[in-house]
């Protein structure tokens, strides 16, 4: 009895030429699909950062125009035009705000000031120890009067005044 | 009795820029009940407002419920109590909510403190009062009525019978005004926010002109300061004020004051200068703010709490103080 190969075997040799054409066509549409694929996906990463990218850079760009232009105003008036939008702070509110603002620098020299202070103190400690001789220096701390620079005087809050009123109540006539 | 028809109108006309739009900002004003009286309209454009309903309102309740002079029908009421009396429609709705405030505040509010008033010297006009009345506190408590206030009424006829006593309504006449020119004003389609002011007792409806968030009422220092003690901001709340700033005299070297309390007969209120209540209605705040100021800088807080008011209170030493209701309403106070 003839013995036959047994069928799914990998030995290409005993396979039909019309089978291996086959195969190759195969492979090569396998291939270009794959190439096709891999270029789709690609675009498609590409194409989803780039529009991610120009939304992200259009909303940057619009809010630095919407953030650098006035904002719509408020109909002021029977003629209905459209006015700017007022400030929105009253003149009292102002005025507390420069106050704070000034505090606020004051408050900013008086730091610089102290650390200007604290490093004078501590070159003139270290002064002093070198100078003295050894067991014998001083504390830290304690090298005297060393002057301490003249300090910003604090600006005074002023008083909120209140607000403007339609009416009063408190004092009846009298008849 | 202040009768004449000093009105003047001004800023008809002036156009404000609402939370809304743009609106018109009428402001009319009269002289009635010894006072000054003023209403503020905003106004839609294009509408028609008439504020001298309103103002006329307190010219009629002047005419009927003054006890000053000779010839309103309270005087002709008031010389017989002890029998009945066809009064007019507008006397006889005062004596009514009267009376509910009696009632109300469980007797601590009580026209028939006329007696003593007139004991201590204040039987007319405030300007013509007796300056130094030779009076012992015995002889305003033996004059001062006791018990409660029991009067009758007749509505369906419009009679009244006062029980003997007789009465004075300058607790309560003005925040009835108020209320009833509010309601006049109320019923104008043309307006659309409105304020009515009364000699310290006021009414805002609306949000006013502004900004939309309400009518701002400063609460005036009861020491004569020129800065307030506080501002409130109101919307549909009636504002009303007792204090004892300008209606103070001496008796017998005794300084005294027109707030008594019906308990005594006597100038009540030890301790504080003037009370405001914020409410929904302005006869019945200013019920409260008197009840209130009776109740004493010991009792006030307690009572305001007690009744749920808004209450603003400024004691003898210039201390301001409120209830915990008066706090969203008081958008700035004097520190």
């Amino acid at each position: 009895m003839e013995a036959t190969e047994p069928t799914g075997t990998s030995g290409p040799l005993s396979l039909p030429d019309e089978l291996v054409a086959a195969r190759d066509r195969a492979q090569a549409a396998r291939a270009r699909t794959s190439r096709a694929v891999a270029g789709r996906r690609s675009r498609q990463r590409i194409g989803a950062v780039a529009l991610v990218g120009s939304t992200v850079l259009a909303t940057v760009a619009l809010t630095e125009v919407y953030a650098r232009n006035d904002l719509p105003g408020v109909v002021a008036g029977p003629s209905g035009k459209v006015a700017r939008l007022s400030p929105p702070t009253t003149a009292a509110d102002a005025s507390v705000l420069g106050s704070i603002a000034r505090v606020l620098a004051a408050d900013r020299q008086l730091v610089t000031s102290l650390a200007k202070a604290e490093g004078a103190l501590a070159a003139r400690d270290a002064a002093a120890a070198r100078a003295a001789p050894a067991g014998s220096a001083a504390p830290a701390g304690s090298s005297g009067a060393a002057a301490l620079p003249p300090l910003p005087a604090l600006p005074a809050i002023p008083a909120v005044s209140p607000p403007a009123a339609h009416a009063t109540t408190g004092a009846s006539g009298v008849p | 009795m202040c009768r004449e028809a000093r009105r003047s109108r001004s800023g008809a006309g002036a156009r404000v820029g609402g939370a809304a739009g743009p609106v018109v900002l009428v402001r009319a004003s009269t002289r009635a009940m010894a006072t000054g009286i003023t209403v503020q309209l905003v106004v839609e454009p294009q509408l028609v407002a008439d504020p001298d309903r309103a103002l006329q309102v307190f010219h009629e309740v002047e005419s009927v419920c003054t006890r000053f002079g000779t010839d309103s029908d309270l005087v002709r009421l008031n010389r017989a109590p002890d029998r009945w009396h066809r009064v007019p429609r507008v006397l006889l709705d005062a004596l009514v909510e009267a009376h509910r405030g009696h009632v109300l505040t469980r007797g601590a509010f009580d026209p028939r403190v006329l007696t003593s008033l007139r004991a201590l010297g204040y039987d007319r006009g405030f300007r013509s009062c007796v300056a130094n009345v030779a009076l012992e506190d015995r002889d305003v408590r033996r004059v001062h009525p006791r018990g409660l206030w029991r009067p009758r009424f007749r509505c369906a006829t419009s009679e009244v019978h006062l029980r003997g006593d007789p009465v004075d309504l300058g607790g309560i006449g003005k925040g009835l005004a108020v209320r009833w020119a509010a309601a006049r004003l109320a019923a104008q389609p043309a307006v659309s926010s409105y304020l009515v002011e009364a000699g310290g007792d006021c009414f805002a409806a609306g949000p006013g002109p502004d900004d939309g968030l309400g009518w701002r009422i400063a609460v005036e220092d009861p020491d004569g300061g020129a800065e307030p003690v506080a501002v409130v901001r109101v919307v549909d709340r009636a504002v009303t004020t007792s204090s004892v700033r300008l209606r103070t005299w001496t008796v017998k070297g005794r300084s005294v004051h027109h707030i008594l309390d019906p308990r005594t007969g006597m100038p009540g209120g030890a301790g504080l200068l003037a009370v405001t209540v914020v409410g929904a209605d302005p006869a019945v705040s200013e019920i409260w703010s008197k009840s209130l100021f009776l109740a004493g800088r010991a009792g006030i807080a307690s009572l305001a709490n007690r009744r749920g008011l808004a209450a603003l209170w400024v004691g003898d030493d210039g201390a301001v103080e409120t209830s915990p209701g008066m706090d969203r309403y008081v958008m700035w106070r004097r520190t």
